[in-house]
């Protein structure tokens, strides 16, 4: 089953490759100049090396200009934006403002400028709008599904363990941890095929303390919390019980010293998935070993960048007259795209943090390929579709030397 | 006597303005060795302008100095003093919240560090044998704020001392002090002329200065209007340089005209939380009431509390036939009650804000076109007829108050309550730190009121003000009034004295 | 010549006419860089709307400047103020309530903050820093972790309807009116030149502390207002920079920081669009945004010496 799965989309990607072969060998097309909004809602680092990846390369390849926003807080400051961006001459809007998006639209609209939105979840209102063209960005269902394989790589080695998921910001009603919470429920609820007593979205967005209780009387505790917690789940770990625990946030930065020293005091290995991105310390949690000679980090979940790939290509198609296709049935599109990463094992972080790497692994022809210029009947969907095959396995196949 | 004397001090065609306003207009004058000479003038005839160039506080627009044969250009007051250029300035010169000691040795330090540590008990030491050696009796540890302002005045002058200047400038300092006080200063000055050192002394009180300088240098407008030796020394000559045209030898009012019975402000039985006990007084139409004694007697509050400025606990203060009960200055001034403090600069008038918007403060009821809305027009004319009127010395209604000199602040204060025609004035120390020439029209205001019919109280440290003005003369001491007399009895200066004391 | 130009300097005019004409000189010179696409209508216009709910807001707190005393809770307090109007608006579906309890609301929020201020003794500044945590905790907790969205047929409705404009001229007419040409807004600048002698000329600084702040409230319920018909949500995040906007435009727009005799109501609308003039047309030149903060910054930094010099005075002494 898992295998079929494995070969469909391997399958899947080939044909992609099979069309970027067949058509990038072509020259490229004339794109038009345009230029494209992009308001952000902060100025990190991420923020910095993808419009280093704008200017070198998306933007030449595909004859786009960019105008970037300060760091938006509220939908005020984002319509101001949207306003400049109409003086500035753009033609069209990305907006990575998760919650005002569809404050964002209708704005746009009064313009004439095509505008896309990136949040994990999907367009409520203004989906009348013709030129709200789509929804990007990972959804919250493929956190969970991230988590849920993330989990099934530690825990499905047919031995008993004990589980602390902590659930970060979720009782807070963030949407990325509750699902990373949920799907890390599901995870071992297929794996020790159990049942639990209590409904999965109580226990993830429960702000105190809560055990998953469950008929195969498998330990598993659900703990919130964003602040200090070294000083809420040592004494936890320091039980001895608890020999796997999951994060859904960054926990290896703030945890993984009261790991070790409970390792070092019981002698048994814990352990320990987290959410991160590439950065030298992951590099070096993930490729060190521990007192009790396991990896320091046995798994994390680490986000995808291909919205601000999809976005781009969508205005792109929109700027070139094919807005029907990039535009869902009467309602913007929702182009989740790539799921977060899985990663499992040193070699598979070493091979994708290397600086080989295209940036969110997808190559520059790839892109070509899927403007409309060059394929006139690009879809949306398929725009998804790539982003949906990027996940570990494919990479790893597509790159491999 | 003066002219063989060496020079040690030149100031060549000194320069200063402020903005359009000229301060110094191409001055010239020396100071030599062994003689204590006066700086006379009008407010903003600058005088303290030039001795605070020379001392180091500020620059010139333009022009030279030579000291000692030398150049003289100093950065800093610090540099002054440690050259041997010492000023005691008008204002407070000391900094409160730190012991006299610190005060004394301010930006010197440095000579009592060991290591990066100052040896404080040592500067205490040096500052109290300081002041045992000038006859001080302060303790250089007690902290600043306790002492009383001639105290701190006193510590300026230990602190200017110490450094064994060779041109000491005392700029107005006298007023802040009481008649010990003054002696010791002058018992200094000599010391120092004495000692081939020279000294330089700003005051308003002729007498003061015709008693102890061995010359006196006349300034105008910012120009130098002549010098004169101590043997041509004349009052009557000194007033005439210094205003430009003849004042006559009395100021005050000469006649004896009484008032009315009608009582117009009345204070029965006022307790304040400070100074006043069940303190009682009548100020009649017409009438001028002097009140004085010592600073801290209680006069001031007098007056703070008529106004209804000061927190009455007991006993009211009642204004006109009505017998309207005064609670806060808002009532006082709804009664035609009109008051200049004693500290004219903080409470009196806004310095920051223009002329024209201190005057017209008082005018916004009258001036209005209709309803709430002010007439521009009228109220121009409102602030124009007190210019005129009070003769107000200045370029543009519009310009700040800060701008002008003390003699034209107060007419700017005056200005605010004739404007709003009050019928009953309380002046504290009206003529404080104003020149005669500026101080004779004050006196000839006043006596106006009176013709008009107003009722002045008039609040004075200056027995000699006193006794020139006044209707009835109540002398205060420790909160209660101790000793009344009338016009018609002619009171004399020691009579008074006898009493505050 | 220098003499001439100090006669200038201090003319009262050159201080009410400088940021104007510092104004008409910015857009002008990008009217000219960006060949004349600066100053079109719409650009304008738009200009025009991004500074709205700052001028709004900073008339009102003029009342609050000129006495010399700053209020930095004003864009807590409009938070606040926008997330009951809009709680109030999605229960009730009445636009006149909205207003009625916007205007009411701002104005009590903030007479509360001065009456606090007057009964305590505590300098208007340190009261204004504990209603700032206080109204955006309070604004947290009201709103809850969402974000309360107005339709959107309702808002852009008003927004189409030209109401922001009515709502700002019609507000600022009235302050215009009651600072300059009745004895109130003397009277504040007068406290704010010296309250003291203020309080000794019989202008009662608690009396018109409290009225100045009211004025201040309707200018904060109708600036949350505006921020709903512009943005037609809430979020604890809204009105986040307005607090310092303010500040920077009431300054920026020739008033003097210490209040006084150099306020004026005009600073505020004059300051807000100055900076959007600023941002857009930098940004019309293809300054990147981490540069225009920075120049952004350098200009404000010139504007306000050039702006707070005062006068010479002459040594306070005699002399």
């Amino acid at each position: 089953m898992k295998n079929m799965k494995r070969i469909l989309v391997s399958l899947l990607l080939v044909v992609c490759l099979l069309v970027v072969c067949l058509t990038a060998s072509a020259e490229a097309p004339q794109y038009k100049k345009m230029k494209i909004a992009w308001g952000t809602n902060t100025t990190s680092e991420a923020f910095v090396k993808m419009q280093n990846f704008f200017k070198d390369v998306l933007g030449p390849a595909l004859n786009v200009e960019f105008m970037y926003s300060e760091a938006l807080t509220d939908a005020g400051s984002m319509i101001s934006f949207i306003e400049s961006a109409y003086i500035n001459g753009c033609d069209g809007v990305v907006m990575d403002l998760a919650n005002f998006i569809d404050q964002g639209a209708p704005v746009a609209q009064d313009f004439g400028m095509f505008f896309v939105g990136i949040s994990s979840a999907d367009a409520v209102e203004n989906l009348e709008l013709p030129n709200y063209i789509s929804v990007v960005g990972a959804s919250a269902a493929g956190y969970g599904e991230s988590y849920a394989k993330a989990i099934q790589s530690v825990v499905g080695d047919g031995e008993e363990h004990a589980i602390m998921i902590l659930s970060g910001a979720a009782p807070y009603g963030a949407t990325s941890f509750i699902e990373g919470t949920v799907g890390s429920l599901r995870a071992l609820q297929d794996v020790y095929g159990l049942t639990y007593e209590n409904d999965l979205y109580a226990m993830a967005t429960s702000s105190t303390q809560v055990e998953a209780a469950n008929d195969k009387n498998v330990k598993i505790t659900v703990v919130p919390g964003m602040g200090d917690l070294t000083a809420t789940v040592s004494p936890l770990l320091q039980t001895g019980e608890y020999d796997v625990i999951v994060g859904t946030t960054d926990i290896y930065s703030s945890l993984s010293v009261a790991v070790d020293e409970v390792e070092k005091a019981t002698g048994k290995n814990i352990s320990f998935i987290s959410r991160n991105v590439f950065s030298d310390t992951v590099s070096t949690a993930m490729n060190g070993v521990d007192s009790t000679g396991n990896p320091v980090v046995d798994a994390i979940v680490c986000n995808g960048t291909f919205e601000h790939i999809s976005s781009v290509v969508l205005l792109r198609n929109c700027f070139d007259g094919f807005e029907a296709q990039m535009r869902g049935e009467g309602r913007p599109s929702r182009v989740p795209g790539m799921n977060p990463l899985v990663i499992t094992s040193a070699e598979e972080y070493n091979a994708l943090s290397s600086d080989d790497m295209p940036y969110s692994f997808a190559a520059i022809e790839d892109i070509i390929a899927l403007t409309s210029l060059v394929n006139p009947d690009v879809t949306w969907e398929d725009i998804n579709t790539y982003g949906q095959s990027l996940t570990t396995e494919n990479i790893l196949i597509k790159y491999a030397k | 006597m003066a002219a063989n004397k060496e020079v040690l001090l030149e100031v060549h065609d000194m320069v200063k303005n402020f903005g359009v306003t000229v301060a110094l207009n191409h001055v010239d004058f020396v100071v030599k060795r062994g003689e204590i000479r006066g700086l006379i003038g009008e407010n903003g005839s600058g005088k303290s302008t030039v001795s605070s160039i020379i001392s180091g506080m500020q620059k010139p627009t333009s022009g030279t100095m030579t000291y000692k044969g030398q150049p003289w250009a100093p950065a800093s007051t610090l540099e002054a003093q440690g050259k041997g250029i010492c000023m005691i300035v008008q204002e407070a010169g000391t900094i409160q919240g730190i012991p006299v000691a610190d005060n004394i040795f301010l930006g010197h330090e440095k000579m009592f560090m060991r290591g990066p540590v100052v040896n404080h008990g040592k500067m205490v030491k040096e500052a109290q044998s300081l002041l045992d050696k000038l006859g001080i009796d302060i303790d250089a540890s007690e902290r600043t704020e306790r002492l009383s302002m001639q105290q701190c005045k006193l510590v300026e002058i230990a602190k200017g001392m110490y450094w064994d200047p060779e041109i000491f400038i005392v700029d107005e300092t006298t007023t802040a002090l009481s008649q010990s006080g003054r002696t010791l200063l002058y018992r200094l000055m000599h010391e120092l002329r004495d000692n081939g050192k020279a000294v330089l002394f700003i005051s308003h009180d002729l007498e003061e200065l015709i008693e102890q300088c061995d010359a006196v240098t006349v300034l105008r407008d910012g120009k130098i209007i002549g010098s004169l030796d101590k043997e041509e020394f004349d009052p009557d000559v000194m007033k005439k340089m210094m205003v430009g045209r003849e004042i006559k030898g009395g100021y005050y009012r000469s006649d004896y005209d009484g008032y009315s019975d009608e009582v117009v402000l009345k204070a029965d039985c006022i307790t304040t939380r400070h100074d006043l006990m069940c303190f009682d007084l009548e100020l009649h139409k017409g009438e001028i009431l002097g009140i004085g004694g010592l600073s801290e007697c209680g006069m001031h509050t007098v007056g703070k509390a008529l106004f209804g400025a000061e927190k009455i606990l007991d006993g009211q203060v009642t204004v006109g036939p009505g017998k309207t009960v005064v609670k806060d200055p808002e009532t006082a001034i709804r009664n035609s009650i009109g008051y200049t403090s004693k500290d004219r600069d903080r409470e009196s008038v806004g310095l920051s804000g223009s002329i024209h918007e201190n005057i017209a403060s008082t005018g916004y009821i009258v001036n209005r076109l209709f309803g709430p809305i002010i007439s521009f027009r009228k109220e121009k004319k409102y602030v124009a007829k007190e210019i005129r009127d009070l003769s107000l010395k200045c370029a543009s209604p519009y310009h700040t108050v800060n701008t002008l000199s003390g003699g034209n602040k107060q007419k700017v204060v005056f200005g605010k309550w004739i404007g709003a025609d009050s019928q009953i004035l309380i002046l504290d120390c009206p003529t404080r730190g104003i020149d005669i020439g500026v101080k004779a029209a004050m006196y000839q205001l006043i006596y106006k009121f009176k013709k008009e019919g107003r009722s002045i109280l008039l609040i004075s440290e200056e027995l000699q003000e006193l006794i020139g003005m006044s209707d009835r003369i109540l002398i205060m001491k420790d909160g209660k009034v101790v000793y009344e007399t009338k016009r018609a009895d002619n009171p004399t200066e020691n009579d008074l004295i006898e009493h505050m004391i | 010549m220098k003499e001439k130009l100090n006669r200038i300097v201090e003319n009262r005019w050159f201080n009410r006419l400088l940021t104007p004409a510092i104004l008409v000189l910015v857009a002008l010179f990008f009217t000219v860089a960006t060949g004349g696409r600066f100053a079109t209508p719409r650009n304008l216009q738009l200009m025009i709307d991004q500074a709205l709910i700052v001028a709004t807001v900073a008339t009102g707190a003029v009342f609050i400047f000129a006495t010399g005393n700053v209020n930095i809770s004003m864009g807590a307090a409009t938070a606040l103020i926008a997330t009951i109007a809009a709680k109030a608006y999605v229960a009730t579906e009445s636009i006149p309530l909205m207003f009625v309890i916007a205007i009411v609301a701002g104005a009590i929020v903030l007479a509360i903050t001065a009456l606090l201020s007057t009964a305590l003794h505590v300098r208007v500044l340190y009261i204004t820093v504990v209603m700032m945590t206080l109204l955006s905790s309070l604004q947290k907790g009201i709103l809850g972790s969402s974000t309360v969205s107005l339709p959107y047929a309702v808002y852009s409705g008003m927004k189409n309807a030209g109401l922001p404009y009515i709502i700002f001229i019609a507000f600022f007419i009235l302050c215009l009116v009651m600072f300059h040409f009745t004895s109130f807004g003397r009277k504040l600048r007068y406290i704010g030149i010296n309250d003291t002698c203020a309080e000794l000329t019989g202008f009662k600084k608690s009396r018109y502390l409290f009225w100045g702040f009211v004025v201040a409230g309707v200018g904060v319920g109708l600036g949350a207002i505006l921020t709903i018909i512009r943005a037609g949500s809430i979020s604890t995040d809204t009105a986040s920079s307005l607090n310092m906007d303010c500040m920077l435009a009431i300054v920026l727009g020739g008033m003097s920081a210490f209040g006084g005799s150099r306020s004026y109501t005009w600073s505020a609308i004059l300051g807000a669009v100055l900076v959007t003039v600023l941002n857009t047309g930098l940004q019309m030149m293809g300054v990147s945004s981490t540069i225009i903060q920075a120049i952004r910054g350098i200009i404000f930094i010139v504007l306000l010496v050039m702006s707070q010099k005062r006068p010479n005075g002459l040594p306070s002494r005699d002399g």
